[in-house]
């Protein structure tokens, strides 16, 4: 059967651009798994470790009025396996500039027992002059060792001494508070100095407000917190509490691996279902083509199995050259996304290794995507009789159909050969919809993605958090005064102060750690957004709840939950909720600074004043600030929107390339199909080019079967979009990030023009080819 | 009686194809006169050139060199765009292997036909003429060999050429069949006077032409005028 081999070959020759499409679509798809699958692996691999080798605790709390002392006595707590206290505190560092930088300075000693820090020093000692900064702040400030740093806490200034680099796994990436998602390496750092030495910036020498706490073997963290928090709150205030799960590094990391782990899956089985459609489609066409021969063949004593053998093969050559092309691409997707990630978390140490597992899974899914498609595309070799050898072909007719008298007596002879052409072979019309419905629905939602991932960055700044800059006070002021002080700073244009303070909402037995905002809903800047980007206004009595925190709750509008809080005086309250909106991320709870004061039974107050500042008199205002002592840092909105965008080029860049992907494969994939349909057919159209049809006329043929096609296509979209978009929101969403995407008439149409164009580009080809028929050939050829 | 004008004139018609490297001089200058409504039949060893010659006579092939008029109208100088205009108002074809399309009725086919010509004969009365009035709504794979090139013809017919160009119309059917297909176009060639041209590799369809044009080595090499033309069924197969 070698000359039948060798026969077939020929045949992929001829139609060398198709069978290659099949490969680009299976390298494609396979090294997206591999390359993604890879750098999720490999940033797991280099960061738990990570994490055990610095000791990291499994419950988080962030204190004030908590002495280490204290911490002896929550030893004793039974569930409690180590404690663990270290003091920090916001500075200023004094650089020069106008801008405001703040430093989250942390306690560093030796002796350190838990959620360690490593120093750039070779016996891991500090002088009590030295100060070492974080990885992140370094890249960008670029101080030399020695430099002189001041430090100023309350108003009172410390010169410390650079002395290099610290990491912690704690502090991947710093953000002063979880409302900034986002890191602004120069304005926002950590930085370790000796122990002793902060206790004398502080004045605290004994003060605790970082703790760590290991649990005893076979206590959840989960459950365990709410019992260390409520112990802790007898000896001073929380501030926050977590797990080690909610923590916000670790979390961040956990994330993104589930993320891609799961992005890896999803992805590529799109694109292999593309594939093998293609396998498919080709390989029985050319067995179509062959069945005369193959008749011949089993008329001479040709098996079923010599037969298959050859088609089959060939399927396990284009698999494995897809997958083997994958395997190269794969590299250059997984180590960058890791070089990227390093750099962007500080991770002190970065190896790639290549994981069998993914490839061996790659390549079952290529090549077994190629296999499969084949098999049911030519498994009737088996049903071919040698007697079809004998006799002269019928001719080949697909489903015929009789359309309808209303719509017959309105058609002209082309256009029904166009629309019978479509029924002649459903499966390949419907290959021809999918091809176009695919991208279609692939582009429009990577397309909303993008626009998704900017505006949870972009409108939360616009709107929601509105004004040039956030101030954040380290303690709570009247409102009034507040609001008066900063306006009378020169270049104000509007001042919105407002209070967050950390709450726990229990519902039943359910408890969440979130936070109560007490603001003015009259004002501009301050604002309740949906994750569509409307203001909404809360009412005067009641919790406005955004929905991740209300599924945690597992409440509904109209249900009366307990608040519990502890910095103005430990009340505790039922409050009903007035409303569950979605939003993008898990976001405080809302409430009017009136309903506030009547029910905490408080004074107007306000820890955070959102800014409007003159334009070009930014810096102006700034150096009014310098020397504010109740400030603990400013967040700059432009700046932390830039932060945001870096933040997420790396998921907008992929959604890109994914809608890039998706139309290349779109494309070879309209066109082989297209242009297989008008190969197939080439003895009709030159039939009907020697019975005197004009191109024009074939033309209009082509063009009223593939819009028939595309709009089939576009129709197929309604049903394959809302399923890759739950595949995106799965993949994207967690339970602090509410993926709810919505795809714009915008992102639609620009993805149906795409591939509207890609189309017609594919007819326009075919058609060509059509023209290239040879009229005498055809005089000779069966029907 | 006046003698009819020719249809098909060719002077020193050469025709040749590059194949590979070298070149298959396939016409070497060859002179044809065709009158309106003769019955021509073409024969020739395989290799000589008949085909071919059909194939520019239709405007399906170009010309190397020489002249062919139809009527007087050149067709040697015409540009593809015209041979498509030629063979849309002038030129039926039979084909071997009847190239219906597959996915149309009968009466689809042959009104298919009838949309590409200016004065079409009625589709449903040329079935009727071949004798598939019955076989209307059939589909091709349905159909006998005969059966289709009956419909090919009613096609072919349908559009009411002047020529009828038939390339081994019954080089596929079997004696009988094939002589029902003879007589049809015999038929209608003495009824409507349409000039046929047929290419065969048949020696006894010759009986039934009004002319015998032998082909050798890409030159007529005679040409034979049946004074009394056989028909169909009184040819000996």
């Amino acid at each position: 059967m070698r000359q039948y081999a060798r026969n077939v070959l020929r045949g992929v020759r001829k139609n060398l651009l198709q069978y290659a499409g099949v490969v680009l679509i299976i390298a494609l798809a396979v090294s997206i798994f591999i390359g993604l699958y890879d750098y999720a692996r490999n940033l797991g691999e280099n960061v738990f470790p990570y994490f055990e080798e610095y000791s990291f605790a499994d419950i988080f709390a962030d204190v004030d009025g908590i002495t280490q002392k204290d911490l002896e006595d929550l030893t004793k707590v039974e569930g409690v396996g180590e404690i663990f206290g270290r003091q920090s505190a916001d500075v200023r560092l004094d650089t020069g500039e106008k801008q405001i930088v703040t430093l989250h300075l942390l306690a560093y000693s030796p002796a350190d027992s838990m959620n360690k820090m490593r120093i750039a020093s070779d016996d891991g000692t500090m002088e009590g002059n030295e100060i070492f900064l974080s990885q992140a702040m370094q890249g960008k400030r670029h101080f030399e060792i020695g430099d002189t740093l001041a430090v100023i806490y309350k108003g009172t200034r410390t010169e410390l001494s650079y002395a290099g680099m610290v990491n912690s796994p704690q502090y991947l990436f710093y953000v002063p508070s979880s409302d900034i998602q986002a890191p602004v390496d120069d304005l926002y750092a950590f930085a370790a100095v000796d122990a002793d030495r902060l206790g004398q910036i502080t004045g605290k020498s004994d003060a605790v407000n970082e703790i760590g706490i290991k649990v005893e073997p076979g206590v959840d963290p989960d459950s365990f917190v709410h019992v260390i928090e409520a112990r802790l709150k007898e000896k001073g205030s929380v501030l926050s509490i977590c797990a080690r799960r909610d923590q916000d590094a670790y979390n961040t990391l956990t994330d993104e691996i589930d993320t891609y782990e799961l992005v890896s899956m999803l992805i590529p089985v799109l694109f292999l279902i593309g594939a093998a459609f293609m396998v498919y489609i080709i390989l029985k066409k050319a067995i179509d083509s062959d069945r005369t021969i193959i008749g011949t063949l089993k008329a001479m004593g040709a098996r079923d199995s010599e037969i298959l053998r050859i088609y089959m093969g060939l399927s396990f050559i284009l698999g494995m050259m897809g997958t083997l092309i994958a395997y190269g691409i794969s590299y250059p997707i997984g180590n960058s996304l890791l070089v990227d990630s390093a750099t962007y978390y500080s991770l002190p140490h970065l190896s790639y290794h290549f994981f069998a597992v993914p490839r061996i899974i790659g390549m079952v899914f290529g090549v077994g995507t190629a296999l499969l498609s084949t098999w049911l595309g030519v498994r009737e070799v088996m049903s071919i009789q040698p007697s079809e050898a004998m006799r002269a072909s019928q001719p080949r007719t697909g489903n015929v159909i009789n359309l309808p008298g209303w719509i017959d007596k309105r058609l002209n002879g082309r256009q029904r050969i166009a629309i019978k052409a479509i029924f002649r072979n459903p499966l390949r019309s419907v290959a021809i919809a999918f091809s176009i419905s695919f991208p279609i629905a692939l582009i429009s939602t990577a397309l909303s993605l993008t626009t998704y991932m900017n505006d949870s960055s972009d409108k939360v700044l616009q709107i929601q958090e509105a004004g040039d800059y956030k101030l954040v006070l380290s303690s709570y002021v009247p409102y009034e005064d507040l609001r008066k002080e900063i306006l009378a700073l020169d270049h104000v244009v509007n001042a919105e102060p407002y209070a967050t303070f950390p709450v726990t909402l229990r519902y039943g037995n359910v408890k969440v750690s979130n936070s109560i905002c007490a603001y003015d809903p009259g004002g501009s800047l301050r604002n309740v957004m949906d994750n569509r980007n409307h203001i909404l206004t809360p009412s005067s009595d009641a919790l406005f709840v955004d929905s991740l925190t209300a599924d945690k709750l597992g409440v509904e509008e109209g249900d009366c939950i307990t608040i519990q809080e502890n910095i103005f005086g430990g009340h505790e309250m039922n409050v009903p909720i007035g409303a569950i909106y979605d939003t993008y991320a898990e976001s405080c709870a809302y409430l009017p600074m009136d309903a506030f004061c009547s029910l905490f039974g408080q004074e107007a107050c306000a820890n955070m004043v959102l800014c409007a500042v003159e334009k070009d008199h930014k810096e102006d205002f700034l150096v009014q600030l310098k020397d504010a002592v109740n400030l603990d840092y400013i967040v700059d909105n432009d700046r932390l929107l830039v932060a945001y965008w870096e933040m997420n080029v790396t998921l907008v860049v992929i959604a890109y390339v994914v809608a890039l992907f998706a139309i290349v494969s779109g494309g070879v994939m309209i066109y082989s199909i297209i242009s297989m349909n008008l190969r197939e057919r080439k003895v009709e159209f030159g039939t009907m080019m020697v019975l005197g049809m004009r191109p024009r006329e074939i033309m209009e043929m082509i063009l009223v079967e593939q819009l028939v096609s595309l709009a089939g296509g576009v129709l197929m979209t309604a049903g394959l979009l809302p399923i890759i978009k739950y595949t995106f929101e799965t993949a994207m969403g967690d339970d602090g990030f509410l993926c709810d995407l919505l795809i714009r008439p915008g992102d639609y149409l620009m993805s149906l023009t795409g591939c509207a164009v890609v189309t017609f580009i594919s007819v326009i080809m075919g058609y060509r080819e059509v023209l290239r028929v040879n009229l005498s050939d055809v005089l000779k050829e069966r029907g | 009686m006046t003698e009819s004008a020719n249809i098909i004139t060719s002077h020193n018609l050469i025709k040749d194809f590059t194949v590979g490297e070298s070149i298959a001089h396939v016409l070497r200058g060859v002179e044809l006169e065709i009158k309106d409504g003769e019955f021509v039949v073409i024969l020739g060893p395989s290799g000589s050139g008949k085909s071919t010659m059909l194939n520019i006579i239709g405007g399906i092939e170009t010309i190397t060199d020489g002249e062919l008029f139809y009527r007087d109208e050149p067709v040697h100088g015409m540009k593809p765009r015209d041979l498509i205009e030629y063979r849309r108002r002038h030129i039926g074809f039979v084909f071997q292997f009847y190239n219906l399309l597959p996915n149309l009725s009968a009466l689809e086919n042959v009104t298919l036909a009838a949309e590409l010509s200016e004065n079409p004969l009625d589709a449903d009365e040329m079935l009727r003429r071949v004798g598939l009035e019955d076989w209307r709504n059939h589909f091709p794979s349905s159909m006998s060999g005969g059966q289709q090139q009956r419909v090919a013809i009613a096609r072919a017919l349908c559009k009411n050429p002047d020529i009828l160009l038939c390339d081994e119309p019954t080089g596929a059917l079997d004696i009988r069949t094939g002589e029902e297909v003879l007589t049809l176009l015999s038929e209608y060639n003495k009824t409507y006077k349409t000039t046929i041209i047929m290419v065969t590799h048949n020696v006894l369809i010759s009986q039934i032409a009004d002319k015998v044009v032998h082909f050798r080595d890409g030159v007529i090499h005679h040409v034979d005028v049946n004074e009394h033309p056989l028909k169909p069924g009184e040819v000996n197969w």
